[in-house]
């Protein structure tokens, strides 16, 4: 081998050596500090509301339960609640708020050791159902017809047992909104019955946490923690369901 | 009185010019050396097999043709004066390694060609190296330098911190915009049977070829055998494959067919064991090729491409069926060439395609009319295109040409029969180029200055794209190179290119409210051959990228995607620089190489500047190859290949925290809180590959058998994480993709 020749592998070995020595990549470091965790939603249609104090963990942690010495305070333009633990439902209550319309209600949670979290919400103002009235028969190609809410994101429509699909509203002056029953009942069986059907004016909080909640809930009016601080401005109808217009669905679902 | 004898001379000289061909089977032969004995006048092949030769004075001369792995013939010619002399010469092949073939012609493109950044890669190179079940173009080219993987089964090539849709591709003048699209992503859509050979621009590609911002694989495919009906038969573990060639009369047919049977398999398997399981999916392919020579100056050639994978399935409950899916994609195309030699010193070729990729899926449920869906996506490619080559003197060979291009690219998605969305765009491109490659000093110092010039109609827009290329020969076997250029794309993908798994790419054009994305490639290298057999080439590269447009969310881990142009797309920038080195070497029947690639890649949206996924600092691979010694049992005279690999591991975004998301009726989920899309990296990834083959006779034909074992030592590498949070706290399992070093077997017999 010739002196030019060894140079040249030489010169390639001190390359390779030098690049893998100098530009190892080591995986940053970085320090997750807990934060607060809560879980409110503010119903128009309930006397007393809550609050769910948690915290963030880090993955190798173990998990402990809710947090029960915190100082949670909620208040209005025109009040001031501090709300106390309850040990049964492991949620901070007031019992003495009547919610406005169209009000901004702000959330503090203090702990020892945890960022202080603020949370903010307005909630939606009135609407009415203008259809179906109470005791109404319906049918699937009716629509359930309400005026709009101020300050609504989405309309959430159930049945008591759990939400449903949200629905936009359009984009237009129109003051009415209309929610297709066909989509509604998306799935349910043929036959008669009687329900409950309830219609929830959602805030954007509210909106953002459950569209997004099986990925990545987008946590939206929230400073130094996370979760959720939401409201609901709800109205309900009872009416009676005639499925026997089934419309486009074939559904042979046993079981709504 | 000079210049009137220097006249008189020039006037008198002729030229020599043809096709050198393999007499076996008709193939052109790249790169063949064409000189005149006891004469300082000679030439080589281009990539079409075509020779020229200037300034011959008259005379009497005896004209040699050598290329390795072939007799040397020798014929003797009478020039007279101006006379162009015709010669198509058919050399017959020897005995010796196919692996010294290709370094000699890699020797003569050395010499003659300013390349940078460029690979050619011939069928019998892809059937050497391991792989998964089945041999595969680009699971071969992932072992050059500067090129990337995500994970051990991806079939994406990640060129110089470039992401796979910023790579063109062409099959035979197809644009193939899905190449890697078979059984999700693991198999490309190229037999490796009739490739004839491929040829990988990583970087800094000449003008001819655009837009695309990263590298170009043109894959030619096989000729076709004009001396003899000839075939091949393989039988693997998931495919069988069929390929017949022969000659018709002034030409020749390739075709060729493959198709999995998974789903036999597995219905033979369910059939034994038990009624429940199912694989309802299948893929199949085919590429036929026909070639015409009417006379030695035209050739027509008709080359097409088709396929589809199919996934079709039923769920039936108790009352009979209740969901069907109907899930096919696959690639197509056509393309009609012809090639007309114009004057001895004038080459061109016309050449027309239409490609395709179109993909379907049908979920219908029975009991739910409302929550049928039906997802089609289509891209059509009809391609116009002229190209012409002209031996311009001694010292000049020019290329230009002009292409224009219509793209046809559907959406449609609908649920419950009512359309939610649908895009039709039409876009019309008139892209054009010329380039001069000049010896400047002969046989020392070549430049190549192009410029590629671009029409888009949407929006109305021109891209001017100037490139230069330039090498220098310090010494015989020791050559610098320097390769600046500037490069358009009008496409890009509403699809993640981050994504570990996904089928296909979602191609749109670039929207008028977009700019055109533009590269700046600057590479500069140093090319040594140490003997006829070894080479070695040290390439650092710079890459700089503008108006990048590309989804905004980072993907999801472990998500196959299937998009639609609705992503919410973010314009960005980046810059990707590095430095590849590649040592080969061949001696007989033992070959290898070695390739590391030292990267880095960044790209930015906003103020956010991160690595994307297929950021890989080191990679290196190593492919050893030799004929097994005769003392070895069972192995003797066989030929054993190995690759190894070690990679550093890929950014990701660790799992920090997790919380707990509760719900209205008081259960909660776990969800995690990442940190920094790229802080932190997956554990190194390395494994060992093995290749075995064996000639054999049976049933009176030859043939050969393999068997591949891929990750021989069991190495487990990560390609992300996962959570179990029904331990607390949360236990971490990691994800591979071969749990087991998988072996696979195959046999091929020829006929």
């Amino acid at each position: 081998m010739n002196k030019r020749r060894r140079r040249i592998i030489m010169l390639c070995v001190i390359i390779f050596a030098g690049a893998v020595s100098l530009v190892c990549e080591r995986s940053a470091v970085e320090i997750y500090d807990p934060q607060l965790n809560i879980y409110s939603v503010l119903h128009s249609d309930h006397a007393s509301q809550s609050v769910i104090v948690d915290r963030t963990y880090r993955m190798d942690e173990p998990a402990g339960p809710v947090i029960d010495d915190a100082l949670v305070i909620l208040s209005s333009w025109s009040s001031v609640d501090t709300l106390t633990f309850d040990q049964g439902s492991d949620a901070y209550w007031t019992y003495n708020l009547i919610l406005q319309p169209l009000t901004e209600y702000s959330l503090m949670v203090w702990r020892d050791g945890f960022d202080t979290l603020y949370a903010r919400t307005t909630l939606p103002g009135p609407f009415t159902i203008l259809y179906p009235e109470h005791f109404d028969t319906v049918t699937f190609s009716d629509t359930v017809v309400l005026t709009k809410s101020d300050h609504a994101a989405v309309y959430a429509v159930s049945f008591g047992d759990e939400f449903g699909m949200f629905f936009e509203p359009p984009d237009t002056s129109d003051s009415l909104m209309i929610i297709p029953l066909a989509e509604v009942f998306s799935g349910w069986s043929p036959g008669n019955f009687f329900c409950r059907l309830w219609v929830a004016a959602c805030d954007s909080n509210f909106y953002r946490y459950y569209d997004e909640m099986n990925n990545d809930p987008d946590v939206t009016g929230i400073d130094g923690g996370v979760g959720l601080f939401g409201s609901l401005w709800i109205e309900s109808v009872d009416m009676f369901v005639s499925m026997v217009d089934a419309g486009k669905s074939q559904s042979t679902h046993t079981e709504p | 009185m000079f210049a009137g004898f220097v006249l008189t001379v020039l006037q008198a000289l002729g030229s020599v010019s043809g096709f050198v061909t393999d007499a076996s089977n008709g193939e052109k032969l790249s790169y063949a050396n064409v000189y005149l004995e006891d004469e300082p006048l000679g030439s080589a092949t281009n990539e079409k097999g075509y020779y020229y030769i200037h300034n011959v004075p008259t005379g009497t001369y005896t004209i040699a043709f050598s290329y390795i792995g072939y007799e040397t013939q020798t014929r003797t010619i009478e020039m007279q004066e101006s006379e162009n002399i015709q010669l198509n010469v058919e050399l017959v092949p020897t005995s010796i390694a196919i692996e010294e073939v290709t370094v000699s012609a890699e020797r003569v493109r050395f010499e003659k060609e300013v390349e940078v950044s460029h690979v050619t890669f011939l069928q019998r190179e892809i059937q050497s190296v391991p792989g998964l079940f089945e041999k595969d173009l680009i699971k071969s080219l992932q072992l050059m330098p500067g090129i990337v993987t995500m994970h051990d089964l991806s079939n994406k090539l990640y060129v110089r911190g470039g992401s796979p849709d910023e790579n063109l591709v062409l099959l035979d003048g197809i644009t193939v915009y899905n190449p890697s699209a078979h059984l999700f992503g693991l198999f490309s859509t190229f037999n490796p049977d009739v490739v004839g050979d491929a040829q990988l621009y990583a970087g800094g590609f000449p003008a001819e070829f655009g837009n695309r911002l990263s590298s170009v694989l043109n894959i030619t495919t096989k000729e076709g055998n004009s001396k003899r009906f000839a075939g091949e038969t393989s039988l693997g573990l998931v495919t069988s494959k069929l390929m017949v060639e022969g000659p018709i009369p002034n030409g020749s047919f390739l075709i060729s067919g493959r198709r999995t049977y998974f789903d036999a398999l597995v219905w033979a398997y369910s059939k034994i064991w038990s009624d429940t399981v199912s694989l309802p999916y299948y893929f199949y392919d085919g590429i036929a090729k026909i070639n015409y020579n009417p006379s030695p100056e035209n050739r027509f050639t008709v080359a097409g491409l088709g396929g589809e994978d199919v996934m079709k399935f039923e769920i039936e409950d108790d009352y009979g069926p209740d969901e069907e899916i109907d899930f096919t994609w696959g690639n197509r195309g056509l393309s009609v060439r012809w090639r007309r030699v114009l004057s001895p010193s004038v080459y061109g070729e016309m050449l027309g395609a239409w490609s395709n990729f179109l993909t379907t899926l049908t979920y219908t449920d029975f009991h739910d009319p409302l929550s049928t869906f039906y997802f089609h996506e289509e891209i059509i490619d009809y391609t116009v295109k002229c190209d012409f080559n002209w031996f311009w003197g001694e010292t000049h060979t020019v290329d230009f040409g002009i292409d224009g291009k219509a793209l046809e690219i559907d959406y449609d998605v609908e649920v419950a029969d009512e359309n939610l969305f649908n895009s039709r765009d039409r876009v019309k491109i008139l892209s054009g180029y010329f380039q001069d490659t000049w010896s400047v000093i002969p046989n020392i110092v070549h430049v190549r200055l192009g410029l590629r010039g671009l029409y888009y109609d949407v929006g109305d827009r021109f891209a001017f794209d100037p490139r230069i290329g330039v090498k220098y020969h310090v010494a015989a076997n020791t050559a610098l190179n320097l390769s600046c250029g500037r490069y358009t794309q009008y496409l890009m993908t509403s699809n993640s290119q981050e994504s570990y798994f996904s089928i296909f790419d979602f191609w749109r054009p670039v929207d008028s409210t977009h700019n055109l994305p533009i590269a700046y490639h600057v590479i500069c290298g140093i090319e040594q051959w140490f003997d006829k057999n070894t080479k070695c080439t040290i390439e650092p590269y710079y890459k700089k990228y503008y108006n990048l447009i590309m989804p905004e969310a980072e993907p999801e881990e472990g998500e196959f995607e299937l998009t639609t142009p609705t992503e919410s797309l973010a314009t960005g920038s980046g810059y990707a620089m590095g430095i590849d080195f590649f040592f080969k070497k061949s001696i007989g029947r033992t070959f290898g190489w070695l390739s590391y690639s030292l990267g880095f890649t960044r790209r930015t949206v906003g103020d956010v500047t991160y690595a994307p996924r297929y950021d890989r600092r080191h990679n290196l691979n190593i492919v050893f190859g030799f004929g097994v010694p005769g003392w070895m049992p069972i192995f003797r005279r066989g030929l054993l290949s190995l690759r190894w690999y070690v990679a550093t591991g890929l950014p990701y975004a660790e799992d920090l925290a997790r919380y707990r998301v509760y719900t209205e009726y008081g259960d909660y989920t776990w969800q995690v809180i990442k940190g920094a899309r790229d802080s932190y990296r997956l554990p190194l990834s390395h494994r060992l590959d093995a290749h075995f083959e064996k000639d054999i006779r049976l049933f009176g034909l030859a043939g050969s058998w393999y068997i591949d074992v891929m990750n021989v030592y069991n190495r487990k590498n990560v390609v992300f994480y996962t959570w179990d949070f029904d331990h607390d706290p949360p236990e971490r399992n990691n994800v591979t993709l071969l749990p087991i070093p998988v072996p696979s077997i195959g046999l091929t017999l020829r006929f």
